[in-house]
């Protein structure tokens, strides 16, 4: 278990660092998901009131496209050198790698995130910046990973890999979309966690689901 | 007593494609077993199985008598694997790779290790350079830190030579003979010139079997040659 | 022989079914003639489902001994499965336009079944992105294993909002006399024509494998 985090711990901070020295990503992330917000404003100029209904919705939509944006690149440098048999060949377990690759990434859309969400708030005046709803993002924000890296390490193997995750991906974590811009909805429009429940305990669902079983199968997408 | 590593019947397919075919091998301790044969016949496999970072379709490796299938997370760390790339990230320096992976084997004190194996692989003033700067036997060599990291007591090579010169590839060997010199080797390769120099035992695979299989011997790199060629029919 | 059996027996069971929907059934009294669909709608999402199920527990055993007829027998589910889907969908909408008076409504079933079609056609698109067959045999198993299990979660989450969709009436009273037995039939029916497609198929897949394993060995032979 010791060595578990500990192996885990050291490839989410080696990729930390590795975007570090780039920057590449997460500034090219970071643009693209403020565009998304530009681009919403464009095409559904609105009162304010319909700006609230919709901020929600334009929020996850941001954060899915820069979340495939950066999940594509996330097995990016283990492909390079060939890194991933060198992982393999160590002394951890399969999900070690699997949890490490998370956390990763898990940290890189918590950037995406705390950006996006004030930006938003801002732009729009809309009360996103809120609580309940940042809480509601974090917990959804494990599952959409969880499902994203099991497909990323999936689709760097494959031909055409930039359109392999997209297409997996976006079906898939659909009820994360629909639970978290629904309770965001009716957070903004005054709901208490009473009215949330429901999607609350989903997304919660989906995390356990889509983190466990991706968990076990991992060994066979990395290992022939 | 047992042997270092025992395969016994090993076979891989992929798909429908057979690379390897109920493939016996046992490797003592202190050998240094250089596996020759022609492209596609499995040389690769056979080092990557050995490694697990690959599962035999049928077959047991037993390592040191334990099963690697039981047992692959203890025995994974008694095995060093350096194929023809190095296993490096670029954007991070020397120093900074081999700290990651000194992690990943739980090093009791990596620093030290480190530094030492710096100094043997000759990278030591370069060490805060990030590998992208690095020519390729620099970063062989590098990589060749990275697999004897955790002194494991079997090296696995695969085609090491890649991309090396001559002077390079010799410089590799010295460095592998003199880290342990009663480690067990298992490499595979291309360059009879070096094979003969490192090798205590041949083998050559054809089609994913072994044809051939004898101590070296006295034979010379010419000897060698012209053995190879006798029992692969010609081609390398 | 399998294949020859199941054909006979669905081709029976089908002209039953046919002739308890069209003659024998009674007209629904709301809705008129169009209700007629529904058995064919039910039993074409009953073994939709059941399709994909099959996909999902011969992805496992595919995973868990790489034999690749399991992949073989996953895939071909899979693709009875889609076509089944594609059936829900357009049975659907032909009910929909009188009923409702518009083809498609972002309804919570309908929406479901629409994104299952979504899951398993990238399921095939993406196997065809793979060129090495013992990868897309393992790939595939893994989005027909993942795939799966996100079909009752996104029914779940898309039914939190108001449905239109008539409700289930099988198990309550809601359905009675020949109205069930024609339904039965139906489903019946239609879950024989499944094995006979899946039959078919995967004798498909089989001699696609032997074809390519054949084409291989001669290649090597010639070299």
């Amino acid at each position: 278990m010791k060595t578990f985090w500990k192996a885990a711990f050291a490839i989410a901070k080696k990729d930390i660092l590795l975007e570090l020295r780039s920057k590449e990503i997460i500034s090219s992330v970071l643009l693209f998901a403020v565009l998304t917000l530009v681009i919403f404003h464009f095409a559904f100029t609105a009162d304010h009131e319909t700006m609230t209904q919709i901020a929600p919705g334009m929020l996850w939509v941001a954060f899915s496209f820069s979340g495939i944006l950066s999940l594509n690149r996330a097995f990016i440098p283990e492909k390079e050198d060939n890194c991933m048999e060198g992982l393999l060949s160590c002394p951890v377990g399969r999900e070690a790698i699997y949890m490490g690759k998370c956390l990763g990434s898990f940290i890189f859309m918590l950037i995406v995130e705390a950006v996006v969400i004030p930006v938003c708030a801002m732009l729009f005046n809309v009360d996103v910046f809120n609580p309940m709803i940042i809480f509601i993002t974090l917990l959804a924000t494990v599952g959409f990973v969880s499902v994203g890296i099991i497909f990323s390490a999936l689709s760097v193997n494959t031909r055409a890999r930039e359109m392999v995750l997209p297409i997996l991906f976006l079906p898939i974590i659909v009820p994360i979309i629909i639970c978290a811009v629904s309770s965001s909805s009716a957070i903004l429009a005054g709901g208490t966690f009473e009215d949330i429940k429901q999607y609350f305990l989903i997304i919660v669902a989906f995390d356990v689901i889509f983190f466990t079983v991706p968990l076990m199968i991992f060994k066979y997408v990395v290992e022939e | 007593m047992s042997h270092v590593i025992e395969c016994q019947k090993i076979s891989k397919r992929f798909g429908g494609n057979q690379v390897l075919k109920d493939l016996d091998l046992t490797v003592d301790a202190g050998e240094s077993v250089a596996i020759l044969g022609p492209n596609g016949t499995g040389k690769s496999t056979l080092i990557r199985i050995l490694a697990s970072v690959m599962r035999q379709s049928e077959g047991k490796v037993l390592i040191n008598g334990s099963e690697m299938k039981d047992e692959a997370f203890a025995l994974r760390s008694q095995i060093g694997l350096l194929s023809h790339t190095g296993y490096l990230y670029t954007s991070l320096s020397a120093e900074e790779n081999l700290k990651f992976y000194a992690e990943m084997y739980s090093l009791k004190d990596p620093e030290k290790r480190i530094a030492e194996l710096l100094e043997k692989v000759g990278l030591r003033t370069r060490r805060f350079d990030r590998v992208a700067t690095f020519s390729r036997g620099m970063s062989q060599r590098l990589g060749l830190a990275r697999a004897l990291l955790h002194s494991p007591k079997i090296l696995l090579l695969d085609e090491p030579e890649t991309g090396l010169d001559q002077e390079g590839l010799d410089l590799l060997w010295s460095i592998i003979k003199t880290d342990d010199p009663d480690r067990t080797v298992v490499f595979t390769s291309h360059n009879f010139k070096s094979t003969v120099q490192a090798c205590s035992r041949l083998i050559i695979l054809k089609k994913g079997k072994i044809v051939y299989d004898a101590p070296k011997g006295d034979l010379t790199e010419d000897g060698l040659q012209a053995l190879y060629h006798d029992v692969t029919g010609g081609k390398s | 022989m399998r294949t020859k059996i199941a054909l006979a027996l669905g081709g029976v069971l089908m002209v039953v079914a046919l002739v308890m929907v069209f003659i024998v059934v009674p007209t629904e009294a709301t809705m008129g003639n169009i209700q007629r669909i529904f058995y064919f709608h039910v039993p074409v999402a009953w073994n939709a489902f059941f399709s994909f199920g099959v996909t999902f527990g011969f992805s496992i055993a595919y995973l868990k001994t790489r034999n690749p007829k399991y992949d073989f027998i996953a895939e071909s589910s899979a693709r009875i499965g889609i076509v089944f889907t594609t059936l829900i969908l357009l049975t659907g909408m032909i009910w929909a336009k009188p009923i409702w008076g518009v083809w498609w409504t972002w309804d919570a079933r309908l929406t479901s079944s629409f994104v299952m079609w979504l899951v398993y056609i990238a399921y095939f698109i993406v196997r065809s992105f793979i060129t090495e067959e013992e990868r897309r045999y393992r790939f595939g198993s893994i989005i027909g294993i993942l795939g799966f299990l996100s079909v009752p979660i996104v029914a779940i989450s898309i039914q939190l909002a108001p449905t239109t969709h008539p409700k289930a009436m099988i198990f309550n009273d809601g359905l009675h006399g020949t109205m069930l037995a024609t339904l039965l039939i139906s489903i019946f029916a239609m879950f024989v024509v499944y094995f006979l497609f899946v039959f078919l198929q995967y004798d498909n897949c089989k001699d696609a494998y032997e074809i390519a394993q054949l084409k291989k060995k001669l290649l090597k032979e010639s070299e």
